[in-house]
């Protein structure tokens, strides 16, 4: 066990997982609940890792996983926007559907090795002592782009004029659609971008960061985590970021605690029987439970939180809107 | 004159058009699905009779599509409960595995000794197998209810846990001779099915079909007479339709949030008793290909009918059934994906309704 | 137009002769139904919403609350029904019902006509039949232990659809498919029917025709007449001058005044609703 690897590990896997749920927070701002995300990470992961093998370039595969993502999650956004249908059943079929349509579509891929996208190391700043080999050294160009995304994304939703009418349409969409924002078409948007990052979450793991095809266990439930850091994080990428390299991190901590040995050499406790390592694999679900009772605690004392629109579609002209 | 598309609300539904919407995503599903699985060099057609098979052919196949059936009513049923309060339990899976679990409790410890009386055996297990699923449904239940945790996220985690429970049980403790399963379960601990009746009856030979169904069927009618006659299927009605006009109406929304989602893993962990206890008679890591997830699915197209979720279940059973010849295997994943997805596309048919309209050239 | 009165004009457009001006007859008050006292709570933004409100309203009697929109009508109605919580005291014939769940009021006879008659007082795609045992589902004919009888839910839907005019396709139409007159017929004959001793009526005709607006005012009256207590929570002045036996008035959550109707000035109701304070009866 080796903290500046379960650090490393850690902003790794969290990359993944703050990509999807900055594209869901982009989403659920907007009003839409999209809760297709495992799915469509499945399928980015797929697509991404087939298209690489099948034109020999790991960015194709990535461009491929992402428009993938997107056009699934647009499947959602016509059936609740256009045809108000309810978004939780929605967003589940989606899932469904994904994952249906990566397994399908990824037979034969298991143990294939199309070219992946490299690590890169940042040069002067990889050399800072501690956190410089876990941050900037060995990483995908994915997790380096995180780092930016992540204030990107907080400036844009709460400083930026697009930003304001993101929010002013997931919060009153009325209001906002008699001032002459185009409601339904920033919905569909902001779906299809939540969709897209989750493509992009999905082939970073596939392409990145655990780079193979592995049927469902590629994303493992991911996409849900994903969905339940969203209110942890309560809307916001930089507790969104944090959530997902803190859960990395776990995940990898986890992973450490079934070897023989633990911290400075001392003899792991729980390695003498290895069927202990179940209780271990239970600890991620365990903790995105607490972490969501804790959010949701937060949530309802802030009176502050999701997004007034979140859930409800929007039809113009209705009574009493 | 032109003719123009007119879409306005609709104010009656007509009788025939939500079932036909459902049977309209079958037929939609299977056609989308197998251009689908032709793409991926799969042969549909062939396919499809392997499924015809699994329904409609011989009785040996039949019985088999009615005890992968039985689970999915059980759970269909569990599911609809929640659903028709707008509580979305996507943890039968889960309150499945519980279910087994509990119910293993009984023959694996042993709980009470294996000579006792086999429907004290059975009893038990049933209990303990709804008790475990039960609390396994209390647990999201209450933690909506008291912090309005969203129970989709909370059940899909519990669904992970509890097979990791499960699995360390069966590897570790419970496990036969190393291997990753328990010993086969005293025959005491077994479901009576028809083939117990073989002798007697010549044609049951081998016939695989056990008690569980009615257990199906049982759940069925009590679920539907909770809806069509009792108080509580009306509160469950109404918190579904307007949470704020069933609390203006006086009606406790904690109480029966829990109530509901507990009522409903019960019945899915009874389901998880029943197929350990007429089917695999053994505690082992696989006992499901996925009922949990395919019960939520059979619950939406039946529309949350408790007898229309018995010949949807008979349905997905054969594709299950079916399935089991056909490569690749997310087939019945991706159709089930389908299926839903045009059967909530569909519903905009129940609310709007298309004219077309004759215009004037001249009035415009 | 020349001579054209504004009752001349309501009877053209409904085709019956409209009361304005209602007649109060003098009839006993009876006991005093419900009491508030020293009632404050806050509103959903965490600030304070009612202050200290007393008030009590007698049986036989119509306490209207004028006001301008938004100076706690809305959490004043909710801490009466038992959807909101408060400090103070509010009771029914002496049984307490304040900070309790909404069922105790309804137990102790409290009615409720919700602001929002679609969001609160309805359940849009569930029947008409659905949505008239609301409130009385727990109780019998309709209501027997685990049960509920149906066809005698229906039976008494039909006859308060045809009581009241209540106009729709059937008693299995969605309650959402209503006009707003019709479905707050709906809503004032559910909330009668069980002769509540204390009606708590807000907005009760807001957005509602002419030949709407009548009727539900006569039926408001009936109740009276049946010895019902009626808080009349409402923005339009002229509803709850021609109404009210005793006014009261509302500003930033404190009640300013409470004028007997007979001796009204307008010009006193008019500062009270600005905020400045008047004596009591």
């Amino acid at each position: 066990m080796n903290l500046e690897i379960i650090l490393h590990s850690g902003i790794a896997t969290g990359s993944v997982l703050l990509f999807a749920a900055i594209g869901e927070i982009f989403a659920e701002r907007s009003g839409i609940l999209n809760l297709g995300v495992e799915g469509m990470m499945l399928l980015g992961a797929m697509a991404g890792f087939g298209t690489s093998l099948a034109t020999d370039s790991a960015w194709v595969g990535l461009g491929v996983a992402i428009l993938a993502g997107g056009l699934l999650s647009l499947a959602h956004g016509l059936v609740t926007i256009h045809f108000q249908a309810d978004q939780v059943v929605s967003g589940l079929s989606l899932t469904f559907l994904g994952t249906g349509l990566a397994l399908v579509l990824g037979e034969g891929l298991t143990g294939q090795t199309p070219p992946l996208l490299l690590d890169y190391n940042i040069p002067l700043l990889e050399s800072i002592p501690f956190l410089g080999p876990a941050l900037f050294k060995d990483h995908g160009l994915l997790v380096y782009a995180g780092y930016l995304f992540v204030p990107l994304s907080w400036f844009y939703i709460n400083k930026t004029r697009p930003g304001l009418h993101l929010r002013a349409v997931g919060e009153k969409p009325a209001a906002a659609d008699s001032v002459g924002v185009n409601v339904y078409g920033l919905r569909y948007l902001y779906v299809f971008v939540g969709g897209c990052l989750a493509g992009l979450a999905g082939a970073m793991i596939s392409l990145s960061v655990a780079p193979g095809w592995y049927s469902s266990q590629t994303t493992s439930g991911q996409g849900w985590i994903a969905i339940a850091l969203v209110i942890f994080a309560q809307w916001n990428p930089f507790r969104a970021a944090l959530g997902g390299y803190l859960f990395g991190m776990l995940r990898r901590l986890i992973l450490d605690l079934q070897g023989p040995k633990l911290l400075f050499g001392l003899v792991n406790p729980l390695y003498i029987n290895s069927n202990y390592s179940f209780f271990l694999k239970m600890t991620p679900y365990v903790l995105t439970i607490i972490a969501l009772i804790f959010g949701s605690r937060a949530i309802a004392k802030k009176r502050a939180g999701s997004p007034s629109a979140l859930g409800i579609p929007y039809i113009r002209g209705e009574r009493g809107q | 004159m032109a003719i123009r598309l007119k879409i306005e609300q609709r104010v009656e539904v007509p009788k025939w058009l939500p079932p036909a919407t459902s049977v309209g995503s079958v037929v939609a599903a299977f056609i989308l699905g197998g251009l689908v699985f032709k793409f991926v060099g799969g042969k549909p057609l062939q396919a499809l009779s392997f499924f015809y098979q699994a329904v409609f052919g011989s009785w040996g196949v039949f019985s088999d599509t009615l005890v992968k059936a039985t689970p999915l009513i059980i759970i269909g049923v569990a599911c609809a409960i929640a659903f028709k309060m707008r509580l979305w339990n996507i943890g039968a899976e889960g309150q499945f595995y519980a279910g087994a679990f509990g119910a293993s409790m009984v023959v694996l410890i042993p709980i009470i000794p294996l000579d006792s009386p086999k429907f004290v055996v059975i009893g038990l297990m049933m209990i303990m197998g709804m008790i475990f699923g039960g609390i396994w449904g209390f647990i999201p239940g209450y933690l909506k209810a008291k912090y309005k945790v969203n129970e989709i996220i909370t059940t899909l985690m519990l669904n992970y846990i509890i097979i990791n429970w499960n699995n360390f049980w069966i590897f570790d403790q419970w496990s036969d001779r190393g291997f990753q399963m328990t010993a086969t379960f005293n025959r005491v601990a077994w479901l009576p099915r028809l083939a117990d009746y073989a002798k007697e009856i010549k044609a049951f030979s081998g016939v695989t079909l056990h008690l569980g169904v009615i257990f199906g069927i049982v759940a069925a009618i009590v679920v539907w007479w909770i809806f069509r006659y009792s108080r509580w299927g009306y509160e469950i009605k109404l918190i579904g339709d307007n949470p704020n006009a069933a609390k203006y109406a006086g009606i406790n929304i904690s109480k029966n949030i829990i109530l509901a989602m507990t009522f409903s893993g019960a019945l899915a962990g009874l389901a998880g008793m029943s197929e350990i206890s007429g089917v695999v008679h053994r505690l082992q890591e696989s006992i499901s290909p996925g009922y949990g997830f395919t019960g939520i699915i059979v619950a939406w197209l039946a529309k949350l009918n408790p007898f229309a979720i018995i010949p949807v279940s008979v349905l997905f059973a054969g594709l299950i059934v079916a399935g089991r010849e056909i490569q690749p295997a997310g087939l019945s994943f991706l159709l089930q994906g389908i299926i839903l997805f045009m059967l909530i596309s569909s519903d905009v048919l129940l609310r709007y309704k298309i004219r077309f309209v004759q215009v004037d050239e001249e009035k415009v | 137009m020349k001579g054209v009165t504004k009752k001349d004009l309501a009877q053209r457009m409904v085709g019956r002769e409209v009361v304005f001006t209602v007649e109060r007859s003098s009839h006993e008050l009876g006991e005093v139904v419900v009491e508030l006292e020293n009632v404050s709570a806050i509103n959903n933004r965490g600030l304070p919403a009612l202050k200290d409100v007393s008030l009590s309203v007698r049986s036989g009697e119509i306490l209207g609350l004028a006001g301008v929109g938004g100076n706690g009508q809305s959490e004043l109605a909710e801490v009466i029904t038992g959807l909101r919580q408060c400090t103070g005291y509010i009771a029914i014939q002496g049984e307490e019902i304040s900070n309790f769940p909404p069922i105790k009021a309804i137990k102790q006879g409290v009615s409720h006509i919700p602001e929002d008659r679609t969001a609160v007082g309805t359940a849009p795609r569930l029947s008409l039949t659905d949505n008239t045992i609301m409130k009385g589902y727990r109780d019998k004919p309709i209501g027997d232990g685990w049960r509920i009888n149906f066809q005698v839910a229906e039976d008494h839907t039909s006859v308060l659809k045809d009581q009241f005019n209540i106009l729709a396709p059937s008693i299995h139409t969605p309650a959402g498919k209503l006009s707003g007159g019709n479905l707050q017929k709906l809503i004032l004959a559910r909330e009668i029917n069980s002769e509540p001793k204390f009606l708590v009526a807000m907005q009760p005709t807001r957005g509602l025709d002419v030949g709407a607006i009548e009727d539900i005012r006569a039926l408001l009256l009936e109740q009276r007449k049946n010895g019902a207590a009626i808080l009349l929570i409402s923005e339009e002045l002229d509803e709850v001058l021609s109404l009210s036996d005793r006014i009261a008035v509302i500003s930033e959550g404190k009640i300013m005044g409470i004028v007997d109707s007979e001796n009204v000035d307008i010009d006193q109701i008019g500062m009270m609703m600005a905020g400045m304070e008047q004596e009591r009866e």
